[in-house]
Order: structure tokens, then C-alpha cells, then sequence
């Protein structure tokens, strides 16, 4: 009977810090433990204070990949609780700017940190070298999603000209329709990239995933829809707090997020395609059809084929908001100009899936309580899951094979630690 | 009839963070050549994007970037790369989230066939990355010598290079 102990200090490739620790005992995965050292803690207290008016760029700057998730969740939030309905033109440049965001954020996901593991290369870098096409494909794409960022958001990382209410300033019809040569090819690209993905060699595994994202009535979601699971929970979003739970969990910083009275569940591409492929666009849905993806994946390594889709869906999203754009007069709503204390609670569709935000406001204006679940945190105990399974599958593999094949395992997840191809430091302790 | 000024000029790029003291040097570099009277080539701050700077140089004859470094070496210190050294800087991290690092980036492009003709980097030894807009003073102190590098490289008559040991870009 081997005991051993796997530790991985410090995850390469990754949005902030994580590290991951196996214990194998008699063969069986005994400990599990993924962790991540989260910022978002810390900006909760840091909005305490401050104005409302100045959360979405605050919470911007909690990742500088999905920034314009923050400021949606924030934006939402903030106007439930100010009872600010934005609608229109603003609702539409709002899921123009999303667009952009899963663009830029799967592309980079997909052909510069999840491509490599299929084509049997340590990096992008590397992977260059022979799939030079490839890489020019996916940084193509990326740029499409920058440049909806630049031109709409006032810059690609970060975003500036979000606002509660709407935007600072909105483009006129004719700004905007720079964009659709870029993203017309980024279309092309897409569909591309879905077929690439699907042609891709996949182990053979299924989980039995509970699934959560957002839904709504006529589109696939971003920035609207009720909360919906795979095991039949249907709730306004704004109650996000009384179907799910935060826990700690000793060895990490982060909160990990369950189902009241559950289990893990998994947010993200996997989850949303599996409650929305009937609300795909016509033309990404001919390709999903044409390249015969089931409705409801289950296996985490096809996340890839799933994420082009999204990428593509996003492209012919992008399109169809700007063929339909006339500016709106003015572009914000108002506030109120007298605040009653008040509280209000969104979710939105961050590429990583669905990401929580509650504010409370006093009367004058300033956050006296915030809250963020970010999509991460939400996933972390079903990743931990996945490499539970994967250790058990075949626990003859070699510490290294097994880091390796662990390290796969989380990156079907595009957690924002996940951005890791190498742990940089192995510990391997055998009693 | 075309005129000759509209052939692609050579372009300084300026990277770092603004926000991260030290790192923001390469961006004081740019600032400072945009008041040379007549400097004949384009100045731009750089994306924070570095994957677009495949873009952003396409086409231009000589590419001169300038960001800060740490090598251990004392801070303001100024070393030199042409772009085939450039490509073999020890590139860190192989990946973050955010993107590519310069090495990284700069190793995508030489394996994408898409460096410039003349690629020409300058690294500034810095000291503090932290919080802050403030500059430390000797890397500060490092601007005014490196502009006059930049100067004579466009010329066509750049300093000889100094051999430094590998930083850690």
C-alpha cells in the first residue's frame, strides 16, 4: 500500500495565486485540495465607503481579463437596488461590450492555453512553431474582442466608460461600423476554430456534473435571465444567496461555494450550453449542428469545442447588435437624484460563468455592504472533484504523469487560476 | 506621385504600467522623445495587450522598444538587445491570464515569422514595481541617456552595445 503526497506550490499561467495538494492513500485520492488565494475578498471591504457610482470600475480591477463581467454584475446590481431599468440601445451596446469580453478571454483560453495540452506541446510558444496558421487564428480572434473593448469600452484591459445607468459616452452608428469587416472575419475565424476543436483528440470521461447558469427567454444569456440548474432549480437571479452557500475550507483563503443543502456545481461554457442550446443564433447554430455536438456535454476536455461556440455565437452576436445600432438619445439613464437606502443583487455570465454581486447603499450614496461570488470560487470544489475522479481512474501514473494529467484537469476550467500549463514546484513525499 | 515621408518611419514603443512605479519608465522614455524637435520616427505608448504588438509594428523598417527590467543589476542601469538576443531573454512565466510577457511575445513573433527587419530593445533596470506613479530617482536619471540612444539608433549610428548579463525580463 503506497501513500503519497503530491504538492504543487505555486500554479504557473494562472490569474493570481493557487497551488494544489494531492494525498494518495492505498491508491485513492484521500486529500484533495485546490487552492487559490482570491483578491475579490479584499475589494469587498475596499467598496465599503466608497460611492456606488464607483463600483463597476472598482470591481473592474479584480481581473484583467473579464473586467467587463465586474462592471456588468456591479452595473446591474447597483440598478436593481436604485430601480433603474436600462433598456434599448444602452441594453444593447451593454451585450455588444460582453460580446467582446468572451471573445477576447476564449480566444486566449483556447488556442494560447488549452490548445497546446491536445497538440502534445508545453506552451503556445512552442505549439507556434508548427501551427503557425493556428496561433494567427486565435490572435485574430482576440483582437476582434480587443477592439470591441477599445472602441466601445475606451480601452482593451479595463475598461473606463461603463457606468451605472448606461455608458459615459456612447459611439455614433458610424464609429461602430468599423467594427464589422474585424469582426465578419473573426466569424469566419470562429466557425473555424469550432471545427478545429472538435476534430481534437479527447480522453473519454464524463462527469456527472450539476450545472448552474443564467437563462432567458430569447437569447443565450449574458447580462439577464433567471438562475437555472441542470437538477430543475429555477430562481430569480437577485435570490442567488438562498439557493447557494459560500463555505470555508481550511486550507485556502478562498470561499468555496455550494448548493444549500448540496453539493458543488459547475458554472461557466459547459453549464451554459447545456441549459441554452436552444438559444443559439442561426448561423453558430447550423455549425453545432453540422459538427454534431450533443446538447449537453459532459466532458470536461470538450469545454474547448463548447468555448469556440461561444466564441462564435459572440461574433455573430457582435454583428447582428451593430447592424441594428441607432444611438440612444443620451447615454445614461439618470439616477435618482434623492437615494432611499437601498440594496440590489445581479448575476451576470462572466466567460467563467455566472459571477454574483450585492450591494447595500445608505442614503448617502456611499456602499455600506458589498459582496461578490466570483464564477472561480463557484467552481473550485467541482474541479477538486474532477481530479478526485482522475486520481482514482488510474493511480498507477507516475507523480509527474499524474501532475501533468491534474494540471489538464483544471484547465478544462479556465478557472482564473487556470491559466497554468506547468505547477512550478512538485513535492512528492512516498511512506 | 507617392511621396517618400509616407514610407513606413521606424516606431519607439514605450511599455510598462503607469500605475506600477519603476515599470512605468519605458512610458517616461516615450514622453520624453515625443519633445525632440524633428526625431524622425513615430513614438507610441505601448498596448497593454502585448499580442498586439505584431499589429502595431507590421511593416515598419526598425521597431525600438523600451520597458523597465530586473536583472539585480543597480537600478537604472541601461542595457541593449538587438532583436535576435531579444528573442533568447529568459521569458519567466511561460504564460499569465493577462496575456504574454515581452520574452514570450517576442518569441511568438520571431516563430511566427513576424519580427521586424530591425528590432532593437532597450531595458532599464528598475527598482521598485509596487503601487504608485512615483519613479525611483537613478532609474528616473536613466531616461535622458537612453533617449540619446534611441536617437543615434534611428540615425543609424547606435552606441556599442555593452554586454549585460541575462535579466529576468
Amino acid at each position: 500500500m503506497t501513500d503519497r503526497t503530491i504538492a504543487v506550490d505555486y500554479l504557473a499561467r494562472v490569474e493570481g495565486e493557487g497551488s494544489l495538494r494531492l494525498r494518495l492513500e492505498g491508491g485513492k485520492a484521500k486529500e484533495v485540495e485546490l487552492r487559490i488565494f482570491e483578491p475579490p475578498r479584499f475589494f469587498e471591504a475596499l467598496l465599503r465607503g466608497r460611492s456606488y457610482l464607483e463600483a463597476p470600475d472598482i470591481t473592474a480591477r479584480i481581473c484583467g481579463i473579464c473586467p467587463v463581467a465586474y462592471q456588468m454584475s456591479a452595473c446591474h446590481a447597483l440598478e436593481r437596488a436604485l430601480g433603474l431599468r436600462v433598456v434599448g440601445p444602452l441594453r444593447d451596446l451593454r451585450r455588444l461590450l460582453y460580446c467582446g469580453e468572451w471573445i477576447e478571454s476564449h480566444a486566449l483560453h483556447i488556442y494560447l492555453l488549452h490548445a497546446p495540452d491536445f497538440l502534445g506541446y508545453p506552451d503556445a510558444i512552442r505549439m507556434a512553431k508548427d501551427h503557425r496558421a493556428t496561433v494567427e487564428t486565435g490572435l485574430a480572434l482576440k483582437q476582434a474582442g480587443n477592439a470591441i473593448l477599445e472602441l466601445l469600452g475606451g480601452r482593451e484591459i479595463h475598461p473606463i466608460n461603463v457606468r451605472v445607468g448606461g455608458f459615459y459616452r456612447v459611439p455614433p452608428r458610424e464609429e461602430l461600423e468599423t467594427l464589422l469587416p474585424t469582426l465578419e472575419a473573426a466569424l469566419g475565424a470562429a466557425e473555424r476554430t469550432v471545427r478545429f476543436a472538435s476534430g481534437l483528440p479527447f480522453p473519454r470521461v464524463e462527469e456527472a456534473y450539476e450545472f448552474v447558469a443564467l437563462r432567458h427567454p430569447e437569447e443565450y444569456p449574458m447580462n439577464e435571465g433567471e438562475l437555472v440548474s441542470s437538477e430543475g432549480l429555477v430562481l430569480p437571479q437577485e435570490r442567488f444567496e438562498e439557493a447557494f452557500e459560500e463555505v470555508q475550507v481550511p486550507y485556502s483563503h478562498a470561499l468555496q461555494a455550494r448548493r444549500r443543502g448540496g453539493g458543488a456545481y459547475l458554472v461557466g461554457p459547459l453549464a451554459r450550453f447545456a441549459l441554452n442550446h436552444d438559444r443559439l443564433p442561426p448561423k453558430t447554430r447550423r455549425v453545432v449542428e453540422e459538427i454534431g455536438l450533443e446538447p449537453v456535454v459532459r466532458n470536461p476536455y470538450r469545454s474547448i469545442v463548447v468555448r469556440a461556440v461561444e466564441v462564435m455565437l459572440a461574433c455573430e452576436e457582435a454583428i447582428r447588435l451593430i447592424r441594428g445600432y441607432a444611438p440612444p438619445e443620451r447615454p445614461h439613464v439618470d439616477p435618482p437624484g434623492e437615494l432611499a437606502g437601498a440594496s440590489g443583487a445581479a448575476v451576470t455570465e462572466a466567460p467563467r460563468g455566472i459571477l454574483f454581486h450585492r450591494y447595500e447603499i445608505g442614503n448617502d450614496g456611499l456602499i455600506r455592504a458589498a459582496r461578490i461570488v466570483p464564477p472561480t470560487s463557484q467552481n473550485q470544489a467541482r474541479i477538486e472533484e474532477d481530479l478526485r475522479h482522475l486520481v482514482d481512474a488510474r493511480p498507477d501514473r507516475t507523480d509527474r504523469e499524474l501532475t501533468d494529467a491534474c494540471e489538464r484537469a483544471i484547465r478544462n476550467h479556465d478557472p482564473c487560476i487556470s491559466c497554468a500549463t506547468h505547477f512550478l514546484r512538485l513535492e512528492v513525499e512516498r511512506a | 506621385m507617392p511621396r517618400t515621408d509616407a514610407l513606413p518611419r521606424p516606431l519607439v514603443i514605450g511599455l510598462g504600467a503607469e500605475a506600477r512605479s519603476d515599470d512605468g519608465i519605458g512610458l517616461d522614455v516615450v514622453r520624453a522623445l515625443r519633445t525632440e524637435p524633428a526625431l524622425p520616427a513615430e513614438v507610441v505608448e505601448g498596448p497593454a495587450d502585448l499580442s498586439r504588438l505584431l499589429d502595431l509594428w507590421s511593416g515598419r523598417p526598425l521597431v525600438i522598444l523600451v520597458d523597465a527590467v530586473r536583472s539585480g543589476a543597480p537600478p537604472g542601469t541601461v542595457v541593449r538587445w538587438d532583436g535576435g538576443e531579444a528573442t533568447r531573454l529568459p521569458s519567466g512565466l511561460a504564460l499569465s491570464t493577462h496575456g504574454l510577457s515581452l520574452p514570450d511575445m517576442l518569441h511568438l513573433a520571431a516563430f511566427l515569422g513576424r519580427l521586424p527587419p530591425r528590432l532593437v530593445v532597450f531595458g532599464i533596470e528598475a527598482r521598485e514595481f509596487g503601487p504608485g506613479t512615483d519613479r525611483s530617482p537613478e532609474v528616473r536619471g536613466a531616461v535622458p541617456d537612453v533617449c540619446r540612444r534611441i536617437v543615434r539608433e534611428i540615425a543609424g549610428r547606435p552606441a556599442r552595445p555593452r554586454p549585460e548579463g541575462s535579466p529576468h525580463a
